[in-house]
């Protein structure tokens, strides 16, 4: 039997025998069980911590620093298919009822250029109610800050958002003649990249809920400002600087608020040890 | 959340607390795992205590290996055979008769026969194969494992590992269907 032929007919196998082998069920650790278990262990915790505690001594020092890619790395597993489905349904709505062929100065009044921002901010707040259950029991009691693996979630929410928005905009930039491609760009990854920003910092500092306050606060002053401008014909190149800002804005709080979480980090480390 | 691998280098270097998030990981998969292979729900407790003691003697003293998973079972799987070797098991050991009874109060006392009655015989059914391959299925289906996970816990190449299974899945399920039309004849005849 070949190799394709013999992988084909074992995962049928699998399938068909999965409900059958299911009805094995053996009897699950409880809490309880757990808590006994790691009190039995204790002794030989204890007595190897003593045995080694040189060892422990000068390795704590040189204790490795989390890297932010080892931590979006770990925290890949919450991109799970419902949340794709999601994401690509709302970003083929936006785009479908986004008009950029339609002369329109800097693209203000297109529901793509104000609800992509927002939907990166209903994401990470998605991920921050989903975030305590999979994540405390394990990763309070390491010394990696809570925040700082949040963080790491906000930036997949956000790598999530901009990969889809970047096709949107690629399909509009081969389907319309008329397309200012960098400058609708800049209209949509300016704000979200500043509020994500904004939530990222303040998360460190205020906590999250006031993080999320100021960031949603914050888009619906940039979603209703350009309306509040009389002449925007006159205001473009305001606008425009306007967009470059918030873009130096957002990764600067970014990389303002990964250095806080790095912070944290030390500080939890000194603690510990 | 931390990988296996992130908690192991992490209690290494000295975190106690990373160890117990192992713990509280893989109590209940490794429990799982040692009660299939022994049909003895206390003697799997002893085993997964004995088995968490070994891996924190060796991350201890020696270099934890760059695949955690799969080295758990294999640890676990080692304590297994040296238990079957000893004169302790050979002493102790019980006929498939004897086989704990599935404690769940729940279901109606119709329900739990049928269900007990089925695992009894997936329980038999498995345990006509050949060690290899009840490794491998119990590693495959109950602990998740991938085969490649399968073939470094069991020191075998991949290919071997798919054509055992093959096999094993191919006696099960004529087993299992051959139980399931023997079971109207042997209630006829009762």
């Amino acid at each position: 039997m070949n190799k394709e032929c013999l992988d084909r007919e074992l995962e049928e196998l699998e399938r068909d025998l999965s409900e059958s082998l299911s009805k094995y069920q053996v009897k699950p650790a409880s809490a309880s069980d757990t808590h006994r278990l790691l009190i039995n262990l204790e002794e030989e915790l204890d007595r190897d911590y003593t045995a080694s505690s040189t060892f422990n001594e000068e390795n704590a020092l040189n204790r490795e620093r989390p890297s932010l890619w080892r931590f979006c790395r770990s925290q890949l597993h919450i991109c799970k298919w419902p949340l794709w489905i999601v994401s690509i349904a709302v970003f083929a709505m936006l785009t479908l009822i986004s008009d950029p062929s339609r002369p329109s100065l800097l693209y203000i009044d297109q529901p793509f250029v104000h609800f992509v921002p927002l939907f990166v901010l209903i994401g990470a707040l998605y991920h921050y109610q989903t975030w305590n259950k999979a994540m405390r029991l394990v990763e309070m009691i390491t010394p990696y800050p809570p925040a700082l693996l949040l963080y790491s979630r906000l930036l997949i929410v956000l790598a999530i958002n901009l990969g889809l928005g970047l096709i949107s905009t690629f399909y509009w930039a081969f389907r319309v003649e008329a397309f200012a491609l960098h400058t609708f760009l800049l209209s949509w990854i300016a704000p979200a990249l500043f509020l994500l920003g904004v939530l990222a910092y303040v998360l460190f500092w205020k906590g999250i809920k006031t993080g999320f306050t100021v960031a949603f606060i914050l888009w619906a002053a940039l979603a209703a400002h350009p309306y509040l401008i009389n002449d925007p014909v006159k205001w473009e190149a305001l606008l425009v600087a306007g967009h470059v800002c918030l873009l130096i804005a957002g990764i600067g709080l970014l990389w303002l608020a990964y250095k806080r979480g790095l912070t944290q980090y030390r500080f939890n480390h000194l603690l510990l040890d | 959340m931390l990988s296996d691998e992130e908690l192991i280098r992490s209690f290494k270097h000295g975190d106690k607390a990373a160890f117990e998030a192992f713990v509280h990981r893989y109590h209940s998969p490794l429990l799982g795992f040692l009660q299939r292979m022994l049909h003895d729900t206390e003697k799997a407790e002893d085993l997964v205590q004995e088995t968490f003691i070994r891996i924190i003697r060796y991350v201890q003293k020696g270099q934890p290996p760059a695949k955690i998973r799969p080295w758990i079972y294999q640890v676990a799987l080692n304590l297994c055979r040296d238990y079957w070797k000893s004169a302790g098991y050979r002493a102790e050991r019980k006929g498939l008769e004897q086989i704990p009874e599935q404690r769940d109060p729940r279901p109606s006392v119709i329900e739990i026969y049928e269900r007990q009655e089925e695992r009894q015989a997936i329980i038999r059914a498995l345990d006509e194969l050949p060690d290899i391959q009840k490794q491998i299925v119990i590693l495959r289906f109950y602990q998740e494992l991938k085969l490649q996970e399968i073939s470094d816990t069991l020191h075998i190449p991949l290919g071997t590992v798919k054509t055992y299974l093959y096999r094993a899945l191919q006696t099960l399920k004529s087993t299992l269907a051959e139980g399931k039309e023997g079971a109207p004849r042997e209630q006829r005849m009762s």
